[in-house]
């Protein structure tokens, strides 16, 4: 277990350091020109990882019977959090979302908290009601509708991406559970003409998936960015433009140190970059699986397949924007991306699955303590099997 | 511990998930390689090849104004006329239906269509700027010319001409050196940068961001669909404090066959309010396609009309420095007004005899007929009283020996000398007439213009020393807001309040007494204090004299400071102080009319 957990902290820490890289070289243009400082956004990220950084060192060192008694109390407090963005007079606005808090310079997304407010709670929930799990009212629409209340808060920022991202990663953690698959299809069903309510409701939701289906129709307006991710991509070619030489990044593609960045790493480092990439995520992935499966208690269990989830949900969908598989919507690519609240969040997920990985099962320390109470005292997982 | 791994592993369910995410993976690194490896070239190819075309498109510079909000500098349209040679099927018959509308020959534009250099696809530009009316009967005959293509580009337009060039400066395409330097910034080689001027000093903020359109084209060079367009971004606005009211008096005022300049401040900002130098130009003739001889001429005109001497003229300050010697002398305390020397027209020092510029002699003079005679022989028996290295230090502190700071690029430092300075450059001890000279600025003293502006307004103000400043704003076009060029002092002289009283006291008497030296710029009214200088030239012509007059007015309520100087002026007080007294005259004069500003808009 020693060396996933090493493993994995050096991926992590890989894949900052890349990011750091390639924030700056996609934003210096940009900020040169709107800062007068050209390392502006690259400076902010390096406060952002050290902030991350803390994060991550509490995260894997507090006992992690401290966040299941938090489970709770944090989830409440990031539903608080979720209605004071959405009053305009505390929200602050960008691009005509409301989406962020502001704690003195800095901004803070109060949705990135909720993906991880969403899977402590669900953790602690699922645990705790293990055995109504295969009921349909008590154990599933109940849960479901506490987490789903949190997805319509974000979806009315509006953040389509992060509340389906939280829809997506509670319905992997009752699955993993022990849910009925019978039981979680009418909610599926039931999805669609919400989804469909939401995407055409907005004029610019609608165009983006047309454009996402034809982008060449109107490849100066609303096709733009797929467009342009796909020359930038292709440009790159093998072996890539060779780094800080992107040309789609001067005007060309706009978000290119945050939601496309992925794109313009294709562009500078080429497919080697890309593969190299997806390649650290992957390991990652399999990484945290590892860590999920071996956890001996069904609480961490769950903690851990929700935070690995989490990621693989975000890494796929990123990048599946930016190669113009998904319509294009704001979702950052994890530790790469420019902006602090992802990667604080990220970095503080890393630390649990690290915490998760240290934990030592209950049922041995008892033994040490309380010898004759062993068989009283076995984890409630074993009950269900 | 085993049998729980094994539970883990064993869930179908865990299984169901890691395969689902490792599809959905393996189905991106399939799309990855497809649009990076597959079609890559494609891509690329849309990219770089001809088949994408990168069209730049020129961003307007921002718009200059005065500080009543007067357009200096603007942006006029220009009519480029160009073809495609691919959609010509007839370039003979073309070129001969062209030559005549263009004023051009058909050989002409045959060798231009074929020229060898030229890019497949590119549009080649057959005549720049043309006339309306040339652009009319193109229109007209559109029909029979296929393949001509009008463009439009934005060209500056200078919309006082020579009014205030040398503040404005100019713009041309950029040299090769100058892209060289500012690559990282975005130029481009086409792009037209300021050469001159405040176009230079702020050009970052005047050229705005150039625009781009990505255009594919099919393979007979059509322009199949834009994929993709940037508008160009118009360059932020500049507000001047220049006032365009007073600038035009300055300019009818200094006389037009007058060579020299003249530098107006407000003594309390630092703000200049009207720069001249003669002889001047027009900065169209570097826009303007059919003026390009004229563009020779200038530069290879003798008076330098390009050079603004307000800030890169060096010349000796001559009499105004005596108020700086007149300062120490009073702060140290080995004068003061009670004291007097006598003026015989004649001054002794060893062997040789220094004159007073009044060959009769004034008599017994103190301090403040000292200033107001501008008596030589008063200023030879107090520097000898003086520590040449403080009177040296008392000038670097109003601002002399270095660079103003103001918003200019290439300032001119000016030279303050001292026993060091002529020890290390001369390898000469400083002599007896060094001094001499010294006091009453001759010698190796240089200073420029807008120096002694801002040492006059240092004297008006109570001892505050500005940094002179062109631009009062810069109005940003993307976000709509405004960057203001601070003005706050950048020194504050250790003087006293009652020495600059009392030198104030001695310039006013200059001008407002009966046998002062610049009684010719006494303006009904307003109350000027002033300062004459007559400067002779060591080198060449032993005629060759310049003219200095320093003021400012009010004389109570110092509103501004006019420092003018005639190259080869005869004196101070009979050439530069009559120009000064009549700018004041204008400038304070309500009922003046200013017809001239609204002639030429």
């Amino acid at each position: 277990m020693e060396k996933t957990r090493t493993l994995l902290f050096i991926i992590t820490m890989i894949l900052v350091g890349f990011g750091l890289v390639m924030i700056y070289s996609t934003s210096a243009v940009l900020a040169e020109r709107n800062y007068l400082d050209s390392a502006y956004f690259l400076k902010r990220q390096i406060l952002w990882v050290i902030i991350g950084m803390i994060a991550f060192f509490l995260c894997s060192v507090i006992k992690l019977d401290f966040f299941r008694i938090m489970a709770r109390p944090f989830f409440l407090f990031t539903v608080v959090l979720l209605v004071l963005v959405l009053i305009p007079q505390i929200g602050r606005e960008v691009g005509g979302a409301r989406r962020w808090l502001r704690i003195g310079s800095l901004g803070f997304q109060p949705s990135e908290m909720a993906k991880y407010a969403v899977i402590l709670y669900l953790a602690d929930r699922l645990n705790r009601k293990h055995s109504q799990i295969k009921k349909f009212w008590q154990g599933l629409v109940l849960t479901l509708v506490t987490v789903g209340s949190v997805s319509i808060l974000v979806i009315l920022q509006p953040d389509l991406g992060n509340s389906v991202i939280i829809a997506l990663i509670s319905v992997v953690l009752l699955f993993i559970a022990g849910a009925k698959i019978l039981h979680l299809v009418p909610f599926f069903l039931a999805s669609f003409p919400v989804l469909y309510f939401f995407v055409f409701r907005s004029a610019y939701r609608r165009r983006r998936i047309m454009a996402f289906l034809d982008p060449w129709k109107d490849p100066s307006g609303t096709g733009f960015q797929i467009i342009q991710s796909f020359i930038a991509l292709g440009s790159g070619g093998l072996t890539g433009t060779g780094l800080g030489a992107s040309r789609q990044k001067y005007f060309y593609l706009p978000e290119a140190h945050t939601d496309f960045i992925f794109s313009i790493i294709g562009e500078e480092v080429g497919l080697i970059g890309t593969g190299a990439i997806v390649l650290l995520f992957v390991i990652f992935i399999i990484l945290g699986f590892r860590i999920a499966l071996k956890t001996p208690d069904f609480f961490y269990h769950l903690l851990g397949m929700g935070i690995v989830c989490l990621f693989a949900g975000q890494v796929i969908i990123n990048i599946a924007v930016a190669t113009g598989c998904l319509p294009t919507k704001g979702t950052p690519l994890p530790f790469i991306s420019f902006g602090g609240s992802n990667l604080v969040f990220s970095l503080s997920g890393v630390g649990l699955l690290m915490n998760i990985s240290g934990a030592k099962p209950k049922k041995k320390k008892r033994e040490v303590l309380f010898k004759n109470k062993t068989v009283e005292q076995t984890p409630r997982r074993i009950l269900r099997t | 511990m085993r049998v729980n791994r094994s539970i883990w592993y064993a869930d179908r369910k865990i299984l169901v998930l890691l395969g689902v995410i490792c599809a959905v993976i393996l189905f991106l690194i399939f799309e990855l390689f497809w649009v990076q490896a597959v079609k890559g070239s494609h891509y690329k190819g849309l990219s770089r090849n001809n088949r994408v075309r990168r069209i730049r498109l020129t961003a307007p510079r921002g718009v200059i104004f005065d500080r009543s909000g007067k357009i200096l500098a603007e942006n006029r349209p220009s009519f480029d006329i160009s073809v495609a040679p691919e959609d010509i099927p007839d370039k003979e018959n073309m070129a001969l239906q062209l030559a005549p509308l263009l004023d051009m020959t058909s050989e002409e534009i045959l060798a231009r269509l074929k020229s060898k250099n030229r890019l497949p696809y590119v549009p080649v530009i057959l005549k720049r700027d043309v006339s309306m009316e040339t652009l009319i009967r193109i229109e007209e005959s559109r029909s029979i010319l296929w393949g001509v293509i009008v463009e439009v580009l934005p060209v500056r337009h200078y919309a006082f001409g020579k009014l205030a060039s040398h503040i404005l400066g100019y713009v041309g395409k950029i040299s090769r050196e100058q892209l060289e330097k500012y690559k990282d910034y975005g130029y481009h080689q086409q792009d037209m940068i300021g050469k001159m001027g405040v176009e230079v000093a702020y050009d970052e903020y005047l050229r705005g961001e150039a625009g781009g359109m990505q255009v594919q084209v099919d393979n007979r060079g059509y322009r199949d669909r834009i994929l993709s367009r940037k508008d160009p971004v118009q360059g932020s606005d500049i507000i001047l404090n220049l006032d365009l009211r007073l600038q035009q008096i300055v300019e009818d005022e200094f006389g037009y066959n007058n060579k020299g300049c003249v530098v107006a401040l407000d003594p309390q900002t630092g703000e200049v309010l009207a720069m001249l130098s003669r002889p001047d130009f027009d900065p169209n003739v570097f826009v303007d396609l059919k003026r390009r001889n004229e563009v020779r001429e200038l530069l290879t005109d003798t008076g330098h009309p390009l050079y603004n001497k307000s800030v890169f003229g060096e010349y000796a300050p001559g009499s105004p420095f005596k108020l700086i010697v007149a300062i120490d002398a009073l702060e140290s305390g080995k004068l003061d007004v009670s004291k007097k020397f006598k003026c015989t027209g004649k001054f002794k020092l060893g062997h040789a005899s220094f004159r007073c510029w009044f060959k009769p002699g004034h008599g017994y003079v103190n301090i403040i007929n000292g200033i107001k005679f501008s008596c030589n022989v008063f200023f030879y028996n107090t520097i000898k009283l003086l520590n040449i290295d403080e009177v040296a230090e008392l000038a670097r502190n109003f601002g002399f020996g270095s660079k103003t700071g103001i918003d200019l690029l290439g300032e001119k430092k000016g030279l303050v000398p001292d026993l060091k300075w002529k020890k290390e450059k001369l390898q000469e001890p400083w002599y007896g007439g060094d001094s001499m000279n010294f006091c009453i600025g001759q010698g190796a003293l240089l200073v420029t213009p807008i120096q002694m502006a801002v040492m006059i307004s240092a004297i008006a103000n109570g001892g505050n020393i500005y940094q002179p400043a062109l631009v009062q704003k810069i109005i940003t076009r993307e976000e709509k807001r405004s960057i203001f060029i601070e003005k706050k002092p950048v020194g504050f002289l250790d003087v006293s309040s009652d020495t600059l009283e009392l030198i104030r006291k001695g310039m006013y008497k200059v001008v407002n007494d009966e046998d002062g030296t610049a009684k010719a710029a006494r303006v009904n009214g307003i109350e000027v204090a002033g300062k004459t200088g007559t400067i002779q030239l060591r080198s060449g012509d032993l005629d060759l004299t310049h003219a200095w007059f320093v003021s400012f007015a009010p004389f109570e309520k110092p509103e501004i400071v006019l420092v003018v100087l005639v190259e080869g002026g005869k004196s101070g007080g009979r050439t530069a102080a009559p120009i000064a007294s009549r700018i004041y005259e204008r400038f304070f004069d309500i009922n003046d009319e200013g017809g001239e500003t609204d002639v030429q808009v």
